[in-house]
């Protein structure tokens, strides 16, 4: 059976077979042949090759969010966009937008429309949690609208610059 | 001793404070804003009260609704923690005059530290040797642009207020320093009300070395030697260690030394901090001094095996230390690490919601002082700081495997946490070689995730595990009953999915399948 995710903005497939009390999990050509059970609460233990792998999981409206080992993930459904334990700093179609990771106020904006700007550049600072945060494109590109200005409140997620990259 | 302590804080902290008078057999209470009416410290006190809205100046910095607070209660000393009001001399004033105790220094020990400026001035005339730079305000632009010229490039602009990374800003060359000096102050005149910022000298690959005092009212000044606090992000500590690679007996004697004549200097009593810049030819400059009991003061504790919590309370109350200076080592190696709500991808931009799930790790020498819990809420008001894992072994590779082992056994889920950078930090060969500068993550980890190759490969993989995993789940069908309806309608009580409730009788470990 074929699973689908979004993870960090890329998408993953995964092919999962069961045959004889195991499962055969393929991920990007490589095989993984797991045996799991559950092991109390949001808790299954995955074992690999003799090795054991307590994995810790939950669900949300974002999707589900998997620990192993330090590491966690978000496996979004593909198609659903950013959301809070997203990527602030998506790249859609070419287009970067910037939103608000938190609410809080605008303290400066940096760039106006028509900007060039480049990868790193800070862009935008929202202070919030008492910080200044400072908010930068991840992509070499121009300016393409501005939605907001110094001294205004924002909500979480709201778009604040958008970046069309260079050679988009 | 003391009949009842009002906690004036929240989180890990209040928590913590809340153990030691348990210890002590001393009744606690504590305040919460609408916001924190289910918090971990709410349900560890005796007694709440709410204070007020979920802004901090209307709940916990809301000094005069306190102190009315704990005198309704019954209580007869207040604990500020760390943050808020805990290095706010007028509250410790405003507490004395309503007839309780501020369990911390005197307030003109505070005053006097809490201004960087006027702290450089009476350092100086107590023979401690400070950082170049200015002894005024920056007022005029000009002025300042000549000092620092005299004193060089780069400099380091610092709120006189400061603390906690805030109002700090590294300036290379002469054309960034007007902006530098704006963003300083307008960050310093929000987070400490007071604009004021000057400029001095930035020192070269030093080292963050901290000394912890105990001052009684009996006139007993002791140093608990060093805490190396020099891996750093946006000036905020997120790995502290003791004892220290970069000294060795003689030097740890002089500077502890300096610390307790520090100390003295600041009229000081209660539990302390002296903060000193440890530059590579070993000569070390007076830095500030903390008027708190600090985050990173339980590395102390194990290694000194003295509750400094509880030490400070028992001075409050007029008793003199238990201890002597002759009567302390160190022994073996801890290492703290700061757990955040942040996303060290982007900037360590704070992080907010719903935490889906807390699993602490545990084990010999794992000691893990925690605001949250499964169900919990991390709230957009207040420092995004989660907990801090404290590890105590023999020696300090000993120690760096037991936290890199106590982080990989700690799972947070439903909001970005930098659990899997302090692993990166940890595992990076200059931490291994105790190259361990102000600059660590800068130098080391500044393109993270994108770092040296087995650091990436080891993520990578257990990334994979975690796809696999997810796979696996959705295909045993697990989790799917409570979706986000479950964890939204229940607020407080969170839901958590039961994996059997959703199993049925799929167990494919044994092999059977029904």
């Amino acid at each position: 059976m074929e699973y689908k995710y979004d993870i960090g903005g890329t998408e993953r497939v995964l092919d999962v077979e069961e045959s004889g009390g195991t499962l055969k999990v393929t991920l990007d050509g490589k095989t993984y042949q797991v045996t799991a059970s559950p092991s109390g609460e949001c808790c299954i233990l995955m074992r690999m090759n003799g090795r054991s792998f307590p994995v810790r999981f939950a669900r949300d409206e974002h999707g589900l969010h998997v620990m192993v080992k330090g590491i966690s993930i978000l496996a979004k459904e593909p198609g659903e966009g950013a959301g809070r334990g997203g990527d602030l700093v998506e790249l859609v179609d070419g287009k970067q937008i910037l939103v608000a990771p938190m609410p809080g106020q605008v303290v400066k904006v940096n760039v106006n429309v028509g900007d060039k700007v480049a990868k790193k550049q800070c862009l935008v600072i929202v202070e919030a949690m008492k910080m200044e945060n400072e908010l930068n494109t991840s992509i070499d590109g121009t300016v393409s609208a501005v939605h907001v200005k110094a001294g205004q409140q924002v909500d979480a997620l709201q778009p604040l610059v958008e970046v069309t990259q260079a050679d988009a | 001793m003391f009949k009842k302590i009002l906690i004036a804080n929240r989180g890990e902290i209040a928590v913590r404070i809340i153990r030691a008078c348990r210890e002590l057999n001393i009744p606690t209470a504590t305040i919460f804003s609408e916001a924190d009416a289910t918090a971990l410290h709410v349900q560890e006190a005796d007694e709440a009260v709410c204070v007020g809205p979920p802004a901090p100046l209307e709940s916990y910095l809301n000094q005069d609704r306190i102190i009315q607070e704990a005198k309704k209660l019954g209580c007869d000393a207040i604990h500020p923690g760390y943050g808020f009001l805990a290095e706010n001399g007028g509250f410790a004033r405003k507490i004395e005059e309503a007839g309780l105790v501020f369990i911390g220094p005197p307030a003109q020990a505070i005053a006097l530290m809490g201004n960087k400026i006027e702290s450089r001035i009476a350092m100086t005339n107590a023979k401690v040797r400070v950082i170049p730079g200015m002894k005024a305000s920056a007022k005029n632009f000009d002025d300042v642009k000549e000092e620092a010229r005299r004193i060089g490039y780069p400099v380091l602009v610092k709120a006189a207020a400061g603390g906690g990374g805030k109002g700090m800003r590294r300036v290379d060359s002469p054309r960034d320093l007007k902006n530098a000096l704006e963003g300083a102050s307008r960050e310093a005149g929000k987070a400490f009300g007071d604009p004021t910022v000057y400029v001095e000298k930035w020192i070269v690959d030093p080292r963050h070395i901290e000394f912890q005092v105990l001052a009684d009212s009996h006139g007993n000044v002791v140093h608990l030697f060093e805490r190396e606090c020099s891996i750093q992000r946006r000036h905020q500590k997120i790995v502290e260690e003791t004892p220290s690679v970069a000294l060795y007996p003689e030097l740890r004697a002089k500077m502890g030394d300096t610390a307790r004549n520090v100390t003295r200097a600041a009229g000081y009593r209660s539990a302390g901090t002296v903060e000193f810049l440890l530059a590579p030819d070993d000569s070390f400059y007076f830095l500030e001094m903390n008027t708190r009991i600090q985050v990173e003061h339980p590395i102390t504790e194990l290694v000194v095996g003295i509750d400094l919590v509880q030490e400070q309370i028992r001075i409050a109350a007029g008793e003199p230390i238990s201890f002597r200076q002759e009567d302390l080592k160190q022994r073996g190696h801890a290492i703290e690490v700061r757990i955040y709500a942040e996303d060290p991808a982007n900037n360590f931009l704070p992080q907010s919601g719903p935490l889906l799930l807390v699993h602490e790790p545990s084990g010999p020498g794992v000691r893990v002082d925690s605001g949250i819990y499964s169900g919990g809420e991390v709230s957009t008001y207040y420092d995004p700081i989660l907990s801090k894992l404290i590890v105590h072994a023999p020696n300090r590779e000993a120690a760096r495997l037991r936290m890199i082992r106590a982080l990989r056994d700690y799972a947070i889920l439903g909001i970005r946490t930098n659990i899997s950078f302090l692993i990166d930090v940890l595992r990076h060969v200059a931490f291994v070689d105790g190259a361990t500068y102000t600059d660590f993550i800068p130098r080391n980890l500044s393109e993270w995730p994108s770092v040296p190759g087995d650091l990436t490969e080891r993520r990578d993989y257990f990334a994979d595990l975690a796809t696999v995993a997810a796979g696996v789940i959705d295909h045993m069908g697990l989790g799917k009953r409570h979706g986000a309806a479950a964890f939204r309608g229940d607020g407080a009580r969170a839901v958590r999915p039961d994996p059997w409730d959703t199993v049925g009788s799929w167990e494919i470990a044994s092999g059977r399948q029904g």
